[in-house]
């Protein structure tokens, strides 16, 4: 027997036997078609190996953290057997990376996987909201992604606080009383944020909230999100055919490869990949501790948030904005892309025919990016309106300009083809000179929906 | 009976005749005799054991969130009254005018730090006369006799260390004497910055707001001394100390003596004069 043969057999017969006693397939690890093994098509698995790192890293560095404002025994820099003079949650980090074998690569790679996170968090938005992926039967899909983002924000945010660093607690303060300032509801989240008002309510609560409330909401939705996903099956590449089917199951199309073990394996490369590169990087890059809250003799830090609260902590350094308006344009940006599906209501699913909707997407990547540029460069710098509309203004413009260009060429060039090749061609545009008849869009047949 | 437009994948399977079907789903009308020969309207019955069900489960649900909501709020840890603490110096001394009039002047770069009326509420002591002991003038930066000061020339004042826009603390928030920075906000030479968003106060003033986002004062400790020159915190003026619900809650009282600490500032000079 050839060793493959042996292999395929061996494989068979125990994934056979699990199968055999679990049905597997039909609930959960189904086939995918052929033609999504690559990255573009699993941006959102890549998310969840990021997910699985930070929950294996985060359990390990609980057993040595120590979630409060008292001082402590634990070792950080004081003679032995004393307490020492900075807070028990900086001095238990502290030990973590100067005393505990690996610690700093736990600590450092646990900090860089939640960039890691959010980055292919962002990627999978991105990628999902220019292909289209919200649109019909995916909507539900859509906005159970939108809730895990704003909790993977939330995770981000309370574990800022967790080292309880001068920098850390800054910044924090910054959130909270944003959160404060709002008319009806600051005084009314107030008794439920700030606890009795002491830092060590507030670092409990943070604490709460990052290893256990949020960890649990997040797991509970990527199960939803996952489920959903297994339901509708992959999404089909973005197409200008209104027609085209949203759903690829094995009935559609008999390509599909079996989890076991094809996908396994390819996901299992990924994550591979993932782990080495961020223990690489953490490990060339090792995270220095910044010094604790209170310390005022130590030389301060510039107060700022991690890079994905950047740009949010530059907007309110434009004048004239206040903490109402910097929460309102928040919310306003929150519901704009939770009903995402619901707005952009077209059946095509291609970029080129969604002008407005990828006018807005592209707009706000460049706004997020060149705030978070600004606010790593000038973080608490004021800037005056002038500044601001000659800084902003150009990125919705320019974009507005490129996207009207590409999408008036494209209507050109598919209303030439339409008129002078193929009759009942499943187009978007009909040509304005076109007999009757011919190259005419799909009208009535496209209002019915596929799926 | 209505019909009710219902697709074949209608969770409610008695929809689809509308025969067995009712408004509230699966709930049917049958008629039986009862015992004593008349009819039993089966649907009305059912719908009252709905309602006590729900009522049930409702009473113990809203039970259940209005206790979770009651437990994890508190009592907020506070203070009745502003006491009245004396400031210790950071030798451990009674802090006395005569001291801080000889060490500390307007040009004194490292701020002192001192918590009232509450163990997290951290304030500037600033006195701001000139550093070579003559009158403020253009030329000799400084004040005397500002609103509040207390002192020889009422020119020692104290103000909160936590900014008034979004709460960023000391040293985030810092004094800058004369000569730290090229700008000047608002004229003034001397003044105290915040490098979080921008914000400047004037200590010469009350603390008003002279720039930046924040719009309300530094709140201002109203100090006091008694006949030997030792400064008492008796308590504050202006708006609540940000981050706080109130002024006097949020933490413990510091008691009857404060000690002075010295801090490093943020001095952050890239901000629109």
């Amino acid at each position: 027997m050839s060793f493959s043969n042996w292999y395929n057999r061996s494989l068979n017969k125990i994934w056979g036997f699990v199968e055999d006693r679990t049905s597997m397939r039909k609930w959960a690890l189904r086939p995918q078609p052929e033609f999504t093994f690559k990255p573009s098509y699993w941006t959102g698995a890549f998310v969840v190996n990021a997910f699985l790192y930070q929950v294996i890293s985060g359990a390990l560095l609980l057993l040595y953290y120590q979630p409060s404002t008292g001082t402590t025994l634990t070792a950080c820099g004081q003679a032995v057997g004393t307490q020492s003079s900075a807070p028990a949650a900086w001095c238990s980090t502290y030990y973590i990376v100067h005393s505990v074998p690996m610690g700093s690569l736990l600590l450092t790679s646990h900090l860089y996987g939640a960039y890691a996170m959010i980055f292919l968090m962002f990627v999978h938005f991105f990628r999902g909201y220019y292909m289209g992926v919200y649109k019909a039967p995916r909507e539900f899909s859509w906005m159970v992604g939108t809730l895990l983002l704003i909790v993977t924000l939330g995770m981000g945010f309370t574990g800022y606080l967790l080292p309880y660093t001068q920098i850390s607690y800054n910044a924090t303060n910054v959130g909270l009383v944003l959160a404060l300032r709002l008319p009806t509801f600051g005084p009314l989240l107030g008794p439920f944020i700030l606890a009795d008002g002491t830092s060590q309510g507030l670092l409990s609560r943070m604490f709460d909230a990052h290893v256990l409330l949020l960890p649990v909401a997040l797991a509970a939705l990527l199960y939803a999100h996952i489920a959903l996903f297994e339901s509708h099956g992959i999404a089909p590449p973005a197409s200008s055919d209104p027609t085209q089917r949203r759903r690829y199951t094995v009935k559609d199309d008999e390509r599909h490869v079996p989890f076991m073990p094809h996908i396994f394996w390819y996901i299992t490369k990924w994550g591979l990949l993932y782990v080495g590169l961020l223990l690489g990087i953490a490990a060339l890059w090792p995270w220095t501790l910044p010094t604790y809250v209170g310390n005022l003799a130590a030389a301060g830090a510039v107060t700022e948030p991690d890079w994905y609260f950047l740009w949010l902590f530059k907007f309110v350094d434009f004048a004239g904005v206040t903490p109402v308006l910097a929460v309102g344009i928040t919310t306003v940006l929150i519901v704009y892309v939770l009903f995402l599906p619901f707005l952009d209501r077209s059946k095509r699913t291609h970029p080129r025919d969604r002008p407005l909707f990828i006018w807005i997407a592209t707009s706000l990547l460049g706004f997020f990016i060149v705030m978070t540029v600004w606010g790593g460069e000038t973080p608490g710098v004021q800037i005056t309106p002038p500044v601001v509309a000659e800084t902003i203004g150009p990125i919705f413009a320019v974009n507005a300009v490129v996207t009207i260009l590409f999408h008036w060429r494209y209507v050109r060039s598919y209303r030439r083809r339409l008129a002078s090749r193929v009759p009942n061609f499943p187009g978007v545009y009909a040509a304005p000179d076109a007999p009757p008849g011919s190259g005419l869009p799909l009208g009535a047949q496209e209002a019915k929906s596929v799926d | 009976m209505p019909s009710f437009d219902c697709p074949p994948s209608c969770p409610f399977v008695a929809a689809q005749d509308p025969a067995l079907s009712f408004p509230v789903g699966q709930l049917r009308r049958v008629a039986r005799a009862g015992v004593d020969g008349e009819e039993v309207d089966e649907t009305k019955r059912n719908v009252l054991k709905l309602l006590a069900v729900a009522g049930l489960i409702g009473a113990a649900g809203g039970g259940l969130v209005g206790g979770t909501l009651q437990y994890v709020q508190p009592p907020v840890v506070g203070i009745s009254s502003y006491p009245r603490t004396q400031l210790v110096d950071l030798d451990g001394s009674p802090l006395t005018v005569t001291k801080v009039e000889s060490e500390y002047n307007v040009g004194t770069s490292s701020d002192l730090i001192f918590y009232y009326p509450l163990q997290n509420e951290p304030n500037f002591l600033i006195n701001l006369y000139p550093i070579n002991g003559q009158p403020p003038t253009a030329s000799n930066p400084g004040a005397q006799n500002v609103p509040g000061g207390v002192g020889t020339n009422g020119s020692i004042v104290a103000y909160s260390a936590i900014c008034q826009h979004l709460g960023c603390p000391a040293p985030a928030i810092s004094y800058y004497p004369p000569g730290t920075c090229p700008q000047t906000p608002g004229g003034k030479v001397f003044y105290i910055h915040c490098s979080c968003h921008g914000s400047t106060y004037d200590p010469s003033n009350s603390a008003s707001n002279l720039t930046g986002p924040a719009v309300l004062p530094l709140p201002q400790v109203v100090l006091d001394v008694d006949s030997d020159g030792v400064i008492f915190a008796t308590g504050m003026n202006g708006p609540p100390v940000n981050g706080h619900l109130s002024t006097l809650q949020g933490d413990y009282g510091v008691g009857t003596t404060s000690q002075l600490s010295k801090e490093s500032p943020v001095i952050l000079c890239s901000f629109p004069s």
